[in-house]
């Protein structure tokens, strides 16, 4: 996806645009905790901003959201997964 | 023996009921209301309210001295000061200070907060309260319910039923009562700040820090000492990793049979003489001052520390300064939320939320090395 002229994305801290047009980027978890809802699977085309899932913690669900427009290529977690933090929970490009 | 029916009437407590105990009813049935139908703070408030309708139901005895079941729970339990204590050393098998040591800085938010605990105490010994009583009703601030009750029962003890009460019923709001002045002392552009990944802390690290701390901490403020001591028994018994049982015996049955007792301790010291009083309106306005201010100082910290670095705090996390463990992280991380989805603070604000139990148990420390 070509997004280095006209997108201000672009230069967003977590979407590092590279010089080729093919762009990668993990959706890591913020926090440890259980994931308690998936709203993504492998091949989906997303938003920034669309809610990827829920992670819960401290008796407290917090959403986890999508990082940069693109397609999901992988999903690396299931519903009831403990997570740690920095674990790589997805993949975009 | 006179086994006609007056004998009955006579000793049943139907005849000795006054307008006082049946305003008390009342109330704990307010409070067993909010705990099951609101949910506020249930593991508390719902013993609390029953403990405060056994505490006034005449010739009971319940609350009998020297006699009484539940004068002896409070006796044993809370005059004894041993109560609070054992929640402490449940709290610490349940405390992660992971998040405080990868961001050291946000121990002064944690102390931050804590301001507003010296400024109730001002406020409240100007307006006529003794020493002992304002230090009492500014711990409220703190937002930590054991050790307002461990300064209540050294101090003032005629206060506990109503600090205590006012302290788990304000925590409950922490919700209600924070965003509004963490909203109003940020700037939309001071919410937006993310924070920088913060570095991973060792285990070894996370196994030293009780230690330490109580070497530090009690050496510093000895009358702190019961309550830190528990504490960090309890987070070295979770760190170690090698107690297992113990760790989750301290956190789960003795923290809940602990719970149970103290709950019922402190509602039944809730008499009518004791509660329906004017001081008791005053001490439940001076513990919403306590939480409003303790939220303020710890956002204004912040704000100042920023004036100072380079890599900006999000001010929102002084708010977590307020001890009221997970509520008030679980807070910041909400009105983060709101003004940028994809900045996740809870993590962050749980290091100064910790940091300020272990503030509070230092502050009432010093109020109990100062006014004993």
């Amino acid at each position: 996806m070509r997004r280095i002229t006209d997108n201000i994305k672009a230069f967003k801290i977590n979407c590092q645009p590279e010089e080729i047009i093919q762009m990668a980027e993990d959706i890591i978890a913020p926090l440890s905790g259980k994931i308690i809802s998936l709203n993504i699977k492998a091949g989906q085309k997303v938003e920034e901003d669309d809610e990827a899932l829920i992670i819960e913690a401290m008796k407290m669900e917090t959403s986890i959201y999508i990082p940069c427009d693109g397609t999901i290529a992988d999903v690396k977690v299931n519903v009831g997964d403990e997570v740690e933090e920095d674990d790589v929970l997805a993949t975009l490009e | 023996m006179n086994l006609d029916i007056f004998t009955i009437f006579q000793s049943s407590g139907y005849m000795h009921i006054t307008p006082g105990m049946v305003v008390m009813w009342v109330v704990g049935l307010v409070l067993i209301y909010l705990a099951i139908s609101k949910k506020y703070e249930p593991l508390l408030l719902l013993p609390i309210g029953f403990g405060i309708i056994l505490g006034n139901l005449p010739l009971a005895g319940l609350m009998h001295e020297g006699e009484g079941l539940l004068w002896r729970f409070y006796h044993y339990g809370i005059q004894w000061e041993i109560i609070p204590p054992l929640i402490f050393l449940g709290l610490g098998a349940l405390t992660d200070f992971g998040p405080l040591l990868a961001n050291p800085v946000l121990i002064f938010l944690g102390a931050g907060a804590q301001v507003g605990v010296y400024i109730t105490f001002f406020a409240a010994y100007g307006l006529g309260f003794s020493l002992n009583e304002a230090a009492t009703i500014g711990i409220i601030g703190g937002a930590d319910g054991p050790t307002t009750i461990f300064l209540a029962a050294k101090l003032a003890p005629q206060l506990l039923g109503v600090c205590a009460v006012a302290a788990y019923s304000y925590m409950a709001m922490v919700p209600i009562i924070q965003p509004p002045i963490m909203r109003l002392l940020t700037t939309k552009k001071e919410r937006l700040i993310r924070m920088k990944k913060s570095r991973k802390v060792t285990s070894l690290e996370k196994l030293l820090f009780p230690i330490i701390a109580t070497f530090i901490i009690v050496l510093l403020i000895p009358a702190s000492a019961p309550l830190i001591a528990m504490f960090m028994l309890g987070n070295l018994f979770r760190e170690s990793k090698v107690v297992d049982r113990l760790t989750t015996a301290s956190k789960n049955e003795l923290m809940n049979i602990v719970t149970i007792f103290l709950g019922i301790s402190i509602g039944a010291t809730m008499s009518a003489e004791n509660f329906l009083r004017k001081e008791a309106l005053f001490i439940f306005v001076f513990g919403l001052f306590a939480f409003m201010v303790s939220t303020a100082s710890g956002v204004i910290l912040a704000k100042l520390f920023n004036l100072f670095r380079k890599d900006k705090i999000n001010p929102l996390l002084g708010a977590a300064g307020v001890s009221a463990v997970p509520m008030a992280a679980r807070v910041v991380h909400k009105v983060g939320e709101q003004e940028d989805k994809k900045n996740y603070l809870l993590m962050y604000a749980m290091g100064p939320n910790v940091a300020g139990v272990i503030g509070t148990v230092i502050a009432a420390g010093i109020f109990l090395t100062f006014l004993k």
